[in-house]
């Protein structure tokens, strides 16, 4: 992540804008829903048709053609009872209630049935007539039958019972016994009445046969029973005759009972099962689509967080770290992963760029730091930098209680050497003499410095005072060898000698760095005084001297 | 009963209705053998209040009290029978149809055939006041004689007494009359009048405006007559359906 080990800087060849693709994904949502709707909504629309039409005409008709069935099938049951009873008052008050039921159609709007129930209702008044008048017609013929006795008729005459008319009329009339009481038996209906007449009209011919051996005392009753006989016959053949005719009205009213049944049988149910399993499958792809819906929409919603965290936070975050490594780190480079949107990868760009300018401003920082510390010609550090540093190891000295050395060191007779040799030969010389002095100090706390002009300074925390002198020794010597080539292209070289002042104090005794530098300075004005190219220990303020030093030693002024 | 049941109902339906009907027009609303309200409209009001969810309080009140009971607010609901006609539509509002009814002529049987007021002129001829019958013949039968009673059972009387010769009235309440034994001597007399101002279709009249109710009764009927209760009652009280 961060500039410590930058990946080479990757780039993507596709690279969208995140505001777009925010943008697309919102339209592509927009569409989708709106393919959802464009699927569901025709769906709704068939459903609620479905549901309207159920409700507002198929309902009505089923409900309407039930009713209907029920009345038209309570019409045919009052029509059948009316035709097979033989109750007056029953027949009077189905044929009532006929009439109330079938006014109830004349409601309804639907001619055929409004006109087929007024037909049955003709039917029923005709069939309610014929039964009266055929009870009229057999009270008629009861009243006839109980008047007759064929029996009576052959009289009690011997010559009745001689030509054997007595047997004879007693036979018959047992026969005649049994067509009355089948005519007393006789209902409205046609079958039985036919079978009587057939029978009466052979008794008839039987009687007529008869007539012969009558003697005329007792024809004329014989004539009369044959004349009520006659009216009898008559009465059964129009009792049949009502009879068929309302068995034929039965029949035509059943016809038109059927037809209005077979009217009324209509589809309407077929249709609302067909509506129901219609909307059922509507309803079936509705929520098909809805689970669709909501699938896609979970779907969608965790590859947009999966875009969110990858594509946009970590990127974000990507680049956060990054510019705590170059605050951490004070720049250097920092490389980052590419991010996919065109947005963020600025953002990524902007904060490698600014591990870059972050990098040159500290390198140019620490330049221009360098220079405000170093001495332009000798490299060495300046008289500020020697300053601040001579501070911070008297401090440190004092505060571990340990040795600090200065060294204050000038070249003899540097003036003389540029006027021989020219300045550029003399700054050669310094140049020479810095790179010894950095030779000697190496070591982290230790700083040589250009005190100014020819005068040099080296400051060796640490460094006791036998330590210290040896030190300035070999520096000493080591500048006495130095061969300095000329600057003005003259063969040769110059060499030149060192005068050095040396001031070692331990911690406890050290003052203040003005003390320190004027200790050094006097040994180094021993030194001068001592007659150049030595080196010379401070007194006075120091330490009680050590054993001499095999060295030139400066007594104190 | 009733009041039990009402009672123990409040808690559940805080609302309470008062409905009125006629009381004396068999089979639709008459006393009973042991002296209370029964019959079809009386039937049709309860499981009306039941559909709704609501106490009701069924109360026979004449024929002539009933709007202007409901315009006084003495009833939440009318169920009598009672057709709609443009006068008493002024003054109250009207459900859907619950049953449909015809009016035809009964007389003696065989006195009359032929109904048209040629026919009929001078005849004696009662109904009950107020009604659509009533309001036919003043129209229609000028030459006839009207013996207006108070309601239709004081009309048959006066026609079982012979004081009038002929009845105008709804058919199945004269199928109620004929079917009785006392009835027995008497007819319908030619077709039901083919007129619009008889062919009635009888609703529950509810107070001018009260359309909340209104909506409720109309999708309470509805309900009762798809969950078969409509029938029930129907063939309790009716050899056939009257819907």
């Amino acid at each position: 992540m961060t500039g410590s080990s930058p990946p080479p800087r990757t780039e993507r060849r596709f690279q969208p804008g995140l505001a777009m693709t925010i943008s697309a994904s919102v339209l592509a949502m927009i569409c989708f829903l709106a393919l959802i709707s464009g699927l569901v909504l025709p769906r709704l629309t068939e459903i609620a048709a479905s549901s309207e039409a159920t409700y507002h005409h198929y309902l009505p008709t089923i409900m309407d053609n039930h009713r209907h069935a029920v009345k038209v099938e309570t019409l045919g049951n009052y029509l059948n009872t009316l035709y097979w009873t033989d109750d007056a008052r029953i027949a009077r008050n189905l044929r009532l209630r006929a009439q109330v039921l079938i006014q109830g159609f004349t409601f309804e709007n639907d001619s055929f049935l409004e006109e087929s129930t007024l037909a049955l209702l003709g039917i029923v008044r005709e069939i309610e007539n014929i039964r009266t008048e055929q009870a009229e017609l057999l009270a008629e013929m009861h009243g006839l039958t109980r008047t007759l006795d064929l029996a009576t008729l052959a009289g009690s005459g011997e010559a009745a019972r001689r030509n054997g008319l007595a047997e004879n009329l007693r036979a018959l009339n047992h026969a005649w016994g049994y067509i009355s009481g089948r005519l007393h038996g006789l209902g409205p209906l046609s079958g039985p009445a036919g079978e009587v007449r057939d029978q009466l009209m052979a008794l008839q011919d039987r009687l007529d046969r008869l007539q012969a051996l009558t003697q005329p005392a007792q024809a004329g009753s014989l004539q009369s029973a044959m004349i009520r006989m006659d009216t009898l016959a008559e009465l059964l053949t129009l009792h049949e005759t009502l009879s068929q005719r309302s068995a034929s009205l039965l029949s035509r009213g059943n016809e038109h009972y059927e037809r209005m049944a077979d009217h009324l049988s209509v589809d309407a149910a077929l249709k609302v099962k067909e509506l129901s399993a219609r909307t059922a499958e509507d309803a079936g792809s509705i929520s098909r689509y809805i689970h669709g819906l909501i699938l896609t929409i979970a779907i969608t919603s965790l590859l947009a967080l999966w875009a969110l965290h990858v594509l946009v936070l970590r990127p974000i975050q990507q680049a956060v770290e990054g510019l705590h490594a170059i605050h951490r780190q004070g720049g250097g480079k920092v490389r980052l992963p590419a991010a996919l949107f065109i947005e963020l990868d600025m953002i990524r760009h902007a904060v490698e760029d600014y591990a870059t300018l972050t990098e040159e401003l500290r390198s140019a920082n620490s330049e221009l730091q360098k220079r405000s510390e170093q001495d332009g010609l000798t490299g060495l550090a300046n008289r500020g930098h020697f300053d601040d540093a001579l501070l911070q190891a008297i401090h440190r000295a004092r505060r571990h209680g340990s040795w600090l050395t200065l060294m204050m060191l000038d070249i003899d007779h540097f003036k003389r050497l540029n006027d021989t040799y020219g300045h550029l030969t003399g700054d050669n010389c310094l140049r020479s003499l810095a790179h010894v002095l950095q030779h000697y100090s190496q070591r982290a706390d230790e700083l040589a410095s250009r005190y100014g002009g020819e005068e040099f300074t080296l400051l060796l925390p640490g460094v006791e005072r036998d330590e210290a002198l040896r030190i300035a020794e070999r520096v000493r010597q080591d500048c006495a060898e130095l061969q300095v080539p000329r600057a003005d292209g003259t063969p040769g070289e110059v060499s030149f000698t060192l005068s050095i002042g040396v001031a070692s104090c331990p911690g406890t005794r050290l003052d203040t760095p003005t003390h320190l530098i004027q200790l050094a300075d006097k040994a180094l004005y021993a030194a001068k005084h001592g007659g150049r190219n030595q080196v010379c220990e401070a007194s006075g303020n120091t330490a009680p001297a050590p054993a001499p030093l095999p060295t030139h030693t400066v007594p104190q002024p | 009963m009733l009041l039990l049941s009402c009672i123990f109902a409040l808690p559940v339906h805080s609302e309470s209705l008062t409905v009125a009907t006629e009381g004396s027009y068999a089979p639709f609303s008459y006393i009973d053998e042991h002296g209370e309200l029964a019959g079809f409209d009386v039937d049709i009001a309860h499981a009306l209040c039941a559909e709704m969810k609501v106490a009701c309080q069924v109360q026979a009140a004449p024929w002539e009290s009933l709007i202007p009971g409901l315009e006084a607010g003495r009833f939440d609901m009318v169920v009598a029978s009672m057709a709609r006609t443009d006068e008493r539509a002024l003054r109250v509002d009207f459900s859907d149809h619950y049953y449909r009814t015809h009016s035809v002529f009964a007389s003696r049987s065989g006195r009359f055939t032929v109904t048209s007021p040629e026919a009929l002129a001078g005849r004696r001829i009662t109904t009950g006041r107020g009604t659509i019958q009533a309001d036919f013949l003043q129209a229609n039968y000028p030459a006839s004689t009207l013996l207006l009673a108070d309601d239709t059972a004081q009309a048959l009387e006066l026609l079982k007494q012979g004081e009038a010769e002929l009845i105008l009235s709804d058919t199945i309440h004269l199928l109620d009359f004929l079917e009785s034994p006392e009835g027995r001597g008497f007819d319908y007399v030619g077709d039901p009048v083919a007129s619009e101002m008889l062919k009635a279709e009888a609703r529950i009249a509810v107070r001018k405006h009260n359309h909340a109710l209104l909506a409720r009764i109309n999708e309470a009927l509805t309900s009762l007559r798809l969950n078969g209760r409509y029938d029930q009652i129907n063939r309790k009280h009716l050899p056939f359906s009257v819907y």
